[in-house]
């Protein structure tokens, strides 16, 4: 990883008004619900959006404006840079979900309203998580495609994957009519509907129920490293034309 | 250290399944010391061609070495210099923090970056805009500013995509002079340029790339050759006598004629003379890449 892409990353973020205006109104949130003593894990739901915003401009903007060819005549890798951008784009997001968490803390003193340590921490810990991979898919999603597309691509198939698997796992007991054969065959290979259910729970995993779970925790980060080496593999093989004749 | 090579490089575009060639077997080479240049028509494929060899675009066959290894080794990077037609960066940066970026990229010490980028700065005449965004600029400054992120490291081999575009004339000096000197370094230096006449000033040798072929790969010392055009006075003059001296006949009381060097003008000069003609007024015109151009494109 280079520190300096880190650095210029968090930098840019950091510097970045859209950034500023989403983290006052994040704390203005965070504080307003601890102090009516709303569980802590609460507004961590909106880091994932934040994530999907930050995340998908690691390469495009980069790819369009042209910046991208002028770093990579620089003698840097480009799973070396991605990465990097990766790195910096969720360290911002992590500054964040400190002052989110900070803020939390502050409100429910100020509101006097109890304090739920292990809570609050593993929910900390669990947006971390999500901003991480998130940041890692929009990468690979990046290595292919262009920045807003990818959120499209992301926010669809968070609605029409659990859609597809609710309607297979219906179909599965349909015995007669048109939808009998589907049926059978649905009921013959069981995998289907199973690796539809997997590839849904590993994309757009729910907070594990028990904090700090230590699998959850492992499947997001091997998630995040697959998603992250894909990219990898697809962004260094990508060509970045510039210019026209 | 050797230079830049290309051989038999093909590259073909395929938007949507449909195929483009754009770069038909392309080979040269650019030793180190010398100013190439690239000339052609729009969609030519001279941006193909600087994109391939800078590793922006993959090429379809050939290969392509810089000093002897690939062009994607990054230790052929950290000898290259790149100016892109276009220079852009995060607008909010300014000149300064851009460069020291683009410095610590380039993998320049810690320790060393200021000193660099205040000479870099100070060279290229944006000491004062040190502090200005990127946003501020304007086009000329931000051409400069591309060229000075170029020269960081002293690039042993360099690619300058019309970096004279949008320059003032003070600018077009600047970075004429800069080539001058990165060519009397010893770097290897690669001018895409639709400015003729730039081309003619700073390089040593020409590339017309048309229809995805090299055309002509001529040597600017070849091409260059001066048209003397001598005016006669009226009546003081024997047309056949000047025809034998000078090889081509008088029209309009003047005679054109082709020579290969400054003495070759003198002689002329004195031949005519010396069959008796008068002359008034003598004039020299050095053939320009326009013509070439014309001729190749």
């Amino acid at each position: 990883m280079s520190l300096v892409v880190i650095a210029e990353t968090l930098r840019r973020h950091l510097a970045h008004l859209g950034y500023i205006a989403a983290l006052l109104m994040l704390i203005i949130i965070v504080v307003t619900m601890s102090a009516i003593g709303a569980p802590s894990q609460a507004p961590y739901e909106m880091i994932s959006l934040f994530a999907l915003i930050a995340g998908c401009q690691l390469i495009g903007p980069e790819f369009s404006s042209g910046t991208l060819q002028l770093i990579l005549s620089k003698p840097i890798g480009r799973s070396t840079y991605l990465v990097s951008r990766v790195a910096g784009v969720a360290l911002a997001i992590w500054v964040a979900i400190a002052v989110m968490f900070t803020s939390d803390v502050v409100g429910r003193l100020i509101a006097d309203t109890p304090i739920v340590w292990r809570t609050a921490a593993a929910a900390a810990l669990v947006s971390a998580l999500k901003v991480l991979f998130v940041c890692s898919l929009m990468a690979f999603l990046g290595s292919f495609s262009r920045s807003y597309v990818n959120v499209g691509i992301y926010i669809g198939a968070q609605i029409l994957m659990p859609m597809v698997f609710g309607l297979l796992s219906m179909m599965k007991n349909a015995v007669s009519g048109e939808m009998g054969a589907i049926g059978a065959f649905l009921r013959a290979h069981p995998s289907v509907i199973d690796a539809m259910g997997t590839v849904n729970k590993n994309l757009f995993p729910d907070a594990p129920f028990v904090p700090f779970d230590r699998n959850w925790i492992i499947m997001l980060l091997s998630n995040a490293s697959v998603a992250l080496l894909l990219a990898c593999v697809i962004f260094s093989r990508r060509e970045v034309p510039y210019g026209a004749d | 250290m050797n230079g830049i090579r290309v051989e038999a490089l093909t590259k073909a575009y395929r938007p949507f399944g449909a195929v483009r060639p754009v770069l038909k077997g392309i080979d040269l080479t650019i030793a180190p010391g010398e100013v190439v240049g690239l000339i052609g028509p729009n969609g030519a494929g001279k941006t193909t061609l600087m994109s391939c060899i800078v590793g922006f675009l993959n090429a379809d066959t050939g290969s392509i070495t810089i000093d002897g290894r690939p062009n994607d080794d990054l230790d052929v990077r950290r000898r290259t210099g790149f100016v892109p037609e276009r220079m852009n960066f995060d607008r909010r940066a300014t000149g300064g923090a851009f460069l020291r970026y683009m410095a610590r990229l380039a993998g320049l010490p810690r320790n060393h970056v200021r000193e660099r980028v205040d000479e870099l700065l100070a060279r290229l005449g944006l000491t004062d805009a040190e502090d200005k965004r990127l946003s501020q600029y304007s086009r000329g400054m931000l051409q400069r500013i591309g060229m000075a992120q170029a020269l960081m490291l002293d690039p042993d081999f360099l690619f300058l995509d019309e970096p004279t575009s949008g320059l003032d004339p003070n600018g077009v000096f600047l970075v004429r002079d800069l080539i001058a000197e990165e060519k009397a370094r010893g770097a290897a230096v690669l001018l895409n340029s639709h400015q003729l006449a730039e081309v003619e000033k700073v390089c040593d040798r020409v590339l017309f790339l048309s229809g995805g072929v090299i055309s002509r790969d001529e040597a600017l010392r070849d091409i260059a050759r001066i048209t003397i055009v001598i005016t006669l006075l009226a009546g003081s003059y024997d047309a056949a006598a000047v025809e034998a001296v000078a090889g081509a006949a008088p029209a309009d009381h003047v005679v054109t004629v082709n020579v290969a060097t400054e003495a070759d003008v003198a002689q002329l000069v004195a031949r005519v003379v010396g069959s008796g003609a008068g002359v008034i007024d003598v004039r020299r015109r050095t053939a320009d890449l326009e013509s070439i151009f014309r001729g190749a494109a």
